[in-house]
């Protein structure tokens, strides 16, 4: 069994194991969850050891049959069992098993029903690798909407006093978008085949999907027959339905209301995962299947994406100046810095999607640091209103400090990693080599605002909160407010050391991505113009 | 060598700042630990200084590289630069030793000389960064520490809003400059200063983003409101950073990217240049707060070093920042020690000034700042005059000459000379605080500039840029009396007010903080809450509607159900129900009722017979 495997069925392991124990025991389900997440742990270092980052393409690669139905004589339906990885996916699972220990060491705090809390956190952890891992479409399908189930409880039994309401519009929202990407899936199906075979298979093998070359001449999305549905072509409506799908994990505005609702209402170890890995399967869907299949589509539309994304930007930037919730102005940010991915893919070069990936896995630990602290805060007092406190930095100052770090490394401070995203971002934002205008200079300088808001408000809500004299207008909370225990110590000095390292040795990082981000420009490139 | 001096000289501060976050845990070690690295810091810097006075060294790293550009990282060691590291973190030396004993009450020591580390290691490595994008780095993490002690008091409102302000003009000014760096880069493919030295001017669109950096940085208009409200922080950061340093970074920038810039940037900055000297100097003549007028005075002088490095030479500016960075430094750690004494900022209320270990340093350095002969001011001042030629920006620098003169008459008058009602003060502050002030004070004399105090092209200076052009000219003596007949006349007009003269209102700036507040951070709330009104009021209300018509569909359709379809199985049940109902009316078992169904057939059939 390949290293893949085994960090998938691990979790799947684990949570059998901990439906078996008796519900009496609380400690083992934590035991059981802490020790599978160390393994997991594990088994990324020996794969870090197997990846060779040099090496363009697809590594670690485990491939067997799946479904194979036969509609006809020479004509088949095929799917795979197929996980690999490359420079994009194996950076993300590698934040994914970070932040899934994080979040287990986090969910220590979790005191009801225990054991199904632990069993949907294991399940989720299973189906975040298995989206990032798997290159059938189907087999990515099945972990993608697997990924709801777990969210929808997790935010609806352990959430906040709206978490009914919460979950049902995550449910419900994130479920119309698997929808269009369920009919966008199939029309590609329909429309491509295995090469090589003289029998006509459907593929559901995104290598193969990633060749324009194997549409099936005359199929809908066949580009000679430019099959039109009204008046769009067929394949602009299939690209218009995953990036729509994709847009809501995203999320991109204006499909982002479930985000500030869902993150806000979720305990914290759950809007940790929810904000650092969900939301990365949005991007990774569009990076991975949409534009390499659609890049005709996608680089015509790029004016369109990259408003989006500076629409994103800037709007999510201002709500989050305007949140009176820590939380939900943590969540709006994730709006904001979600929007430079968008701005790197739209941009159409190398240099642009670096930063998209670098930013995906910048704001990954970022987000995570800041959940984790708004979450400190609120295992405190129970309350998270920005203008109920103001001086915490005197009665707390290890906190503060560390708030205050990691806001500067969320503004974009350089030394920290979401400096060279920003960085790699507006450099491929501002480049016109390709395709000159398509993304004009305005918008680059409109993400440059979106950077002053962001610094606006972070710097705006730590003068509020932690500056000034003491004081709080919880009349109980007083004594309540202890700086942080060495548990969250644990937790959080990690990942403040981890976007240091990430912003001043940011090679470590960008030699992966960098081959996956020649190799899907060359793909992508022939069809810019 | 070289290069090894230039990374010690950058490391140690950094890593002074983490020892004594990580290790002191008693105040009193963490004041000497934080001089003893700054110090080997600065000997590492004087003996670069005499490796590679003469001989540049260049070398560079790369950083990080994607999609076929790279960008790197490197030591750009050259006569400006080590003049830059030498006077950085010599200063920094000196108000390290004068804060041992100024901050020796306060509680948060540690931070305290952690966040002096931090900025003096960024601020060192601005000096010798030799690609753009590394420069940009050390020049945010300056805006970061500079907040960071400004705000060190964050008990005091006043203070926190300072502190926050300062950094967020420096952020418009820093993501300006960021997109300007960003075209360059992509532009001309490279960031490192040698190479792009190579390619000509920039673009004036990025020239001008960069200009945008350099003004907020500078405290030139319109930013300058930043730098008199960071007088909030205490008197040594003010010396280090609101003085000598961190704000001749901008001018520093300028001076080292001189060439690439095109000549309409130039003209543009020796314009802004102009107008902020004069603006600094009318508000150094308006304010009363000790603190303030020197903060002016600075923004003033920032104004005349830019007007003198675009319009005239590079080299003269980088002279006058030097010779600033001392006699500036210096007031400003003497007016520290007033206010240690005093508790007094306002100049009407100080009181007359007695004590010689004050007084001395205090003429020392203003008749530097003033220009008098065998100053170092002097040199430098007149170095940029001569420089200028002629024209407008000839003219502005001379109006900002005769405003400095008039304020630091003023200045000195009123502490010095004017016997008031307050008590005078003649307390001795101790060593730690006197021995920097001496040092800067002797760094007053000419000495540090030239062997002959009349020699602009004098020995220690002669390899900067263009000096060797200069010698004391027409314009010189046109100066020296303009110098000296202002400072007479305004010393005779001060001598028969009974009051101090100025403006009230300098507590905001005389009207901009007001004004940038309704520009700048109303319009923004506003914006804010206008995004947070689409979000709740009309995205989420429409997604809402979405659903209410899901839910209305649904119950629709249950109506459908449950009226239409299976209502209609209901009648045909019903109608069953009622026809069997009245079926078996006829076999309920009773025998009267079979009688009289009998006798109606009967009846019924008779009739039917007889019809």
């Amino acid at each position: 069994m390949g290293l893949l495997s085994l960090l998938i069925l691990v979790p799947v392991a684990t949570a059998l194991v901990i439906l078996a124990l008796p519900q009496s025991r609380p400690t083992f389900f934590r035991l059981f969850s802490l020790v599978a997440v160390s393994i997991q742990l594990m088994i990324l270092g020996a794969g870090w050891f197997r990846y060779n980052p040099n090496q363009t393409g697809m590594q670690l690669t485990e491939h067997y049959p799946w479904i194979e139905v036969v509609l006809r004589q020479g004509e088949r339906v095929h799917a795979d069992y197929l996980l690999a990885v490359d420079g994009m996916s194996a950076p993300l699972i590698a934040l994914s098993v970070v932040v899934m220990f994080i979040t287990v060491v986090a969910s220590f705090k979790i005191v009801n029903k225990t054991k199904s809390y632990f069993v949907l956190l294991m399940l989720l952890d299973a189906a975040v690798i298995g989206a990032f891992s798997a290159l059938d479409l189907l087999l990515f399908f099945l972990f993608f909407e697997f990924m709801l189930l777990p969210l929808y409880f997790l935010v609806g039994i352990w959430g906040g006093p709206r978490r009914e309401y919460a979950a049902v519009k995550f449910f419900l929202y994130t479920f119309f978008g698997s929808i269009l990407i369920l009919i966008g899936i199939i029309v590609i199906h329909i429309s491509f085949r295995s090469p090589g075979v003289a029998d006509l298979i459907h593929t559901f093998n995104i290598l193969e999907l990633q060749d324009q070359s194997n549409i099936i001449v005359g199929s809908f999305l066949d580009s000679a027959r430019a099959y039109s549905w009204g008046p769009l072509t067929a394949r602009m409506w299939v690209f218009i339905l995953l990036f729509i799908g994709f847009a809501i994990k995203l999320p991109s505005v204006p499909f982002h209301t479930w985000l500030p609702d869902a993150h806000v209402e979720a305990p914290t170890p759950v809007s940790v995962v929810l904000a650092a890995l969900v939301l990365k399967v949005g991007a990774y869907g569009i990076i991975r299947f949409t534009l390499p299949i659609f890049p005709g589509e996608a680089a015509a539309s790029s004016t369109v994406l990259g408003l989006f994304a500076v629409i994103s930007i800037i709007y999510g930037a201002l709500n989050a100046m305007a949140s009176k919730d820590f939380k939900r102005l943590i969540a709006y940010s994730s709006v904001s810095h979600m929007g430079f991915v968008l701005l790197g893919v739209a941009s159409f070069n190398e240099t642009g999607l670096s930063g998209a990936v670098f930013q995906l896995v910048s704001h990954g630990i970022l987000t995570t640091l800041l959940f984790l602290l708004a979450g400190v805060l609120y295992d405190r007092t129970s309350d998270r209103t920005i203008s109920n406190y103001s001086g915490l930095s005197i009665k707390m100052p290890k906190y503060g400090s560390i708030v205050l770090v990691t806001s500067m490394a969320s503004l974009g401070l350089p030394a920290f990693s979401g400096f060279i995203a920003e960085w790699l971002v507006l450099t491929g934002a501002f480049d016109q080599t390709h395709l000159p205008d398509y993304v004009p200079q305005w918008m680059g300088f409109a993400a440059t605002f979106g950077l002053l808001l962001g610094a606006a408000y972070f710097i705006w809500t730590y003068q509020r909160m932690f500056l000034g004299a003491f004081g709080t207008t919880l009349t109980t909370a007083k004594d309540e407010l202890t700086d942080l225990y060495s548990r969250e110590m644990v937790m959080l000095v990690p990942l403040v050391v981890m976007t240091l390292l990430l912003g001043i040795f940011p090679q470590t990082l960008l030699q992966y991505i960098n081959t996956f981000a020649s190799a899907w420009f060359n793909q992508v490139s022939p069809y810019l113009n | 060598m070289a290069l090894n001096f230039a990374l010690i000289s950058f490391l140690l501060p950094l890593a002074g700042s983490l020892i004594v976050t990580m290790l002191a845990q008693n105040s009193r070690i963490a004041g000497r630990i934080a001089t003893l690295f700054t110090g080997s810091a600065m000997i590492s810097s004087i003996l670069l200084a005499f490796q590679s006075w003469i001989i540049p060294v260049y070398a560079q790293w790369p950083w990080f590289q994607t999609g076929g550009s790279q960008w790197s990282v490197g030591m750009l060691i050259n006569t400006t630069s080590v003049l830059m590291g030498v006077l950085v973190l010599l200063i920094s030396f000196c108000v390290h030793l004068y804060s041992i004993s100024y901050m020796k009450d306060e509680r948060m020591q540690v931070s305290y000389y952690a966040r002096l580390g931090l900025f003096t290691g960024s601020m060192t490595g601005i000096v010798f960064s030799s690609s753009l994008v590394q420069l940009f780095l050390f020049w945010e993490l300056v805006s970061f520490s500079s907040f960071l002690l400004i705000g060190y008091w964050s008990e005091n409102p006043r203070v926190v809003r300072a502190a926050t302000s300062a950094f967020f003009m420096n952020q418009i000014g820093d993501l300006l400059m960021l997109s300007g760096i960003v075209l360059i880069g992509i532009d001309k493919g490279t960031l490192d200063l040698p190479e792009l030295g190579g390619q000509g001017t920039i673009a004036v669109s990025a020239g001008l983003l960069l200009l945008a950096g350099i003004m907020a940085k500078s405290a030139q208009i319109p930013f300058l409101t930043w730098l008199t409200n960071a007088m909030e922080g205490p008197t040594p950061v003010s010396a280090l950073i609101h003085a000598a340093t961190m704000v001749a970074a901008g001018i520093y920038f300028i001076i080292r990217i001189h060439t690439l810039l095109p000549s309409e940037v130039l003209q543009i900055a020796a314009l802004i240049g102009s107008i902020t000297g004069l603006a600094g100097g009318l508000g150094a003549l308006a304010s009363f707060d000790l603190k303030r007028i020197l903060a002016f005075s600075t923004i003033s002088q920032l104004g005349f070093m830019l007007l003198g490095g675009t319009a005239g030479t590079p080299g003269a500016a980088m002279l006058h920042l030097y010779t600033h960075a001392i006699f500036k430094a210096l007031l400003f750690l003497t007016a520290g020690v007033i206010i240690h004494q005093t508790n007094e900022q306002d100049i009407r209320k100080i009181g007359q000034i007695k004590s010689p270990l004050l007084t001395i340093p205090l003429l020392m350095g203003a008749a530097s700042m003033i220009g008098l002969p065998l100053t170092a001011g002097f040199i430098s001042k007149e170095t940029i005059i001569e420089s200028l030629h002629s024209g407008w920006p000839l003219w502005s620098a001379q109006a900002v000459t005769l405003l400095t003169t008039v304020y630091t008459t003023r200045l000195i008058y009123f502490l010095l000379a004017k016997s008031s009602s307050q008590p005078t003060h003649s307390g001795r502050p101790d060593a730690f605080m006197m021995m920097p002030v001496a040092v800067l004070a002797a760094g007053c004399l000419w000495i540090i500039v030239s062997w002959s105090p009349v020699d602009f092209s004098g020995s220690l200076m002669r390899s900067l840029d263009q000096i060797h052009n200069f010698e004391p000219g027409m314009m010189t003596y046109v100066t020296l009396a303009l110098i000296i007949s202002s400072a007479s006349a305004a010393f005779f007009w001060f001598r028969r007010q009974s009051t101090v003269p100025g403006v009230n209102g300098e507590e905001d700036n005389f009207g901009l903080d007001v004004l940038y507040r309704n520009l700048g951070s109303w319009p923004l709330m506003r914006l804010s809450l206008v995004a947070e009104w689409t979000d709740q009021r009309l995205i989420n209300p429409a997604i809402h509607f979405i659903a209410y018509i899901q839910v209305a569909w649904a119950l629709f359709t249950g109506w459908i159900d449950k009226w239409v379809v299976d209502g209609t199985i209901t009648l045909i049940t019903e109608i069953i129900i009622v026809s069997g109902d009245s079926l078996r009316m006829f076999t309920r078992g009773k025998i009267q009722s079979y009688i009289l169904w009998a006798f109606l057939m009967l009846v019924i059939f008779i009739i039917w017979i007889i019809a």
